[in-house]
């Protein structure tokens, strides 16, 4: 074994003859000269560089110079448009949840109640020259004599100039209560006034109209659901949102039209309201509530 | 001493053309042995110099080569798509006449060649292209050091460690 110094002197090419000499008798020689042999095989191909191409290099430079501006006009784009946006209006939105009901005033005091699980959205800024709300769910208004005021629902709309009426949208269903005024309510390519006093109702099943209310505002106002010939899923959804509860049902139509009502204060007792006419039983389990139909077992 | 003006500038484009012609080729290599031939270093090259040029006014003449190797190599390294080293070698005729013939050597021709290839290319980079710029290039070791911008004493443990693994893996003699 050759000292480190030593074999690092021959790979420097520093030795003198006589080191040289001595050193080619070595194991350590051999394998280098051999390994050198074979490294000549690895060795770079040939590069001749000839002479810079500065053309080439100055165009992508120009390039990058004619993308500076560009790229500073498209930031500062980027800085004004974001906040443009963020200072653009957007709508309002208004939401309840279930056991949950909300009133509040439109920006011209038009008054809007809120029953459970409804969403309201309408812009403040385009309130003056467009009274427009967007409903799901339902709710009253007491809408503030001016312009034309548009209740748009999913099913249709309602358009009105200063009145009171209650507004129901609830999946395919769709009702309109006039307390006092005139409405214009319009689903599809059906349209009808409403006079105090009438309903219009869009089920499934169809349209009917009918002239009934006596009171000044709905029935839900004052802590009671009323219904009249209502699919009965529709009814225990209102339930349910009003109890905040889950139903389940065994073995009952739910197709089946109920008319009647059930009151917000006791649980309970709503639930036989809506229970026993259709002969239905009962189990409750804290928030969950099994209906079933009573001569099944 | 050169005059102030020539020393600090390198935007003229003689003296820049001087400067590709002596530089490139040591560039060209160092990236060949570190990096292999399938990494292009014939593009990171002509790139680095014209990073070079682009900076022309900022970087001094004898700042010029650190500049470039730095360059180069951060390019190198940012390349997402980086290729494992690989190195070629030009296929060879077996060599009847040559001392390859030391007993010593169990494997020879084809199949040693790649046992030499799998092992360059199992060193570290550094060891690497520090080992083959001297004994396929023949660079002196204070050479090497001025290239690579390192001690003269990490070439030699650089060189010294390369070849005491190649002893290892090749066959001890």
């Amino acid at each position: 074994m050759e000292e480190k110094s030593t074999i690092l002197k021959y790979l420097n090419g520093e030795m003198t003859e006589k080191e040289l000499e001595a050193f080619k008798q070595t194991s350590e020689y051999r394998f280098i000269s051999s390994l050198d042999e074979e490294l000549d095989n690895f060795k770079a191909p040939e590069y001749n560089p000839g002479d810079f191409q500065f053309d080439k290099a100055e165009k992508k430079k120009s390039i990058v110079r004619f993308l500076k501006p560009a790229l500073q006009i498209a930031a500062v784009f980027l800085i004004v448009s974001s906040v443009v946006f963020y200072l653009m209006p957007r709508p309002t939105l208004l939401s309840t949840s279930n056991n949950e009901t909300l009133s509040f005033n439109l920006p011209d005091n038009s008054r809007v109640f809120m029953n459970a699980g409804t969403q309201i959205k309408y812009s403040k800024s385009d309130w003056d020259s467009e009274r427009l709300v967007d409903l799901s769910g339902e709710a009253f208004f007491e809408v503030e004599k001016g312009q034309k005021f548009t209740v748009q629902t999913e099913i249709g709309n309602v358009t009105v100039l200063g009145t009171s009426f209650n507004v129901t949208n609830r999946q395919d269903y769709f009702r309109v209560d006039c307390y006092e005024g005139k409405v214009l309510v319009e689903s599809g390519n059906q349209e009808i006034t409403l006079l105090p006093g009438e309903t219009a109702q869009w089920t499934i099943s169809g349209f009917n109209n009918w002239k009934e209310i006596l009171n000044v505002s709905p029935e839900w106002l004052k802590g009671k659901s009323t219904f009249r010939s209502t699919p009965y899923h529709l009814v225990l959804d209102e339930f349910e949102r009003q109890f905040d509860v889950s139903l389940r049902t065994k073995k009952i139509n739910k197709e089946r039209l109920f008319t009647g009502s059930f009151d917000h204060e006791h649980m309970e007792a709503a639930l036989r309201s809506i229970t026993v006419p259709f002969n239905i039983s009962y189990s409750i389990e804290g928030k969950k509530i099994l209906l079933f139909k009573q001569d099944s077992n | 001493m050169k005059s102030p003006s020539e020393k600090d500038n390198i935007c003229n484009r003689t003296l820049f053309n001087q400067l590709f012609q002596k530089l490139a080729p040591d560039l060209y290599n160092f990236l060949y042995y570190k990096y292999g031939a399938d990494n292009n270093p014939e593009d990171l090259v002509q790139e680095a110099f014209a990073k070079l040029w682009d900076n022309c006014g900022k970087v001094t003449p004898d700042k010029a080569k650190s500049f470039l190797f730095t360059v180069a190599n951060n390019q190198m390294l940012n390349e997402l798509s980086k290729k494992k080293t690989v190195l070629n070698y030009k296929s060879q005729e077996p060599q009847k006449n040559s001392t390859n013939e030391s007993p010593e050597f169990v494997l020879e021709g084809k199949e040693f060649q790649d046992k030499l290839k799998k092992a360059l290319e199992d060193l570290t980079e550094d060891q690497r292209v520090t080992f083959l710029m001297n004994r396929v290039e023949g660079k002196r070791h204070k050479e090497i050091a001025e290239i690579l911008g390192v001690s003269r004493k990490t070439v030699e443990k650089r060189i010294y460690t390369a070849l005491k693994i190649l002893q290892e893996k090749l066959g001890k003699i």
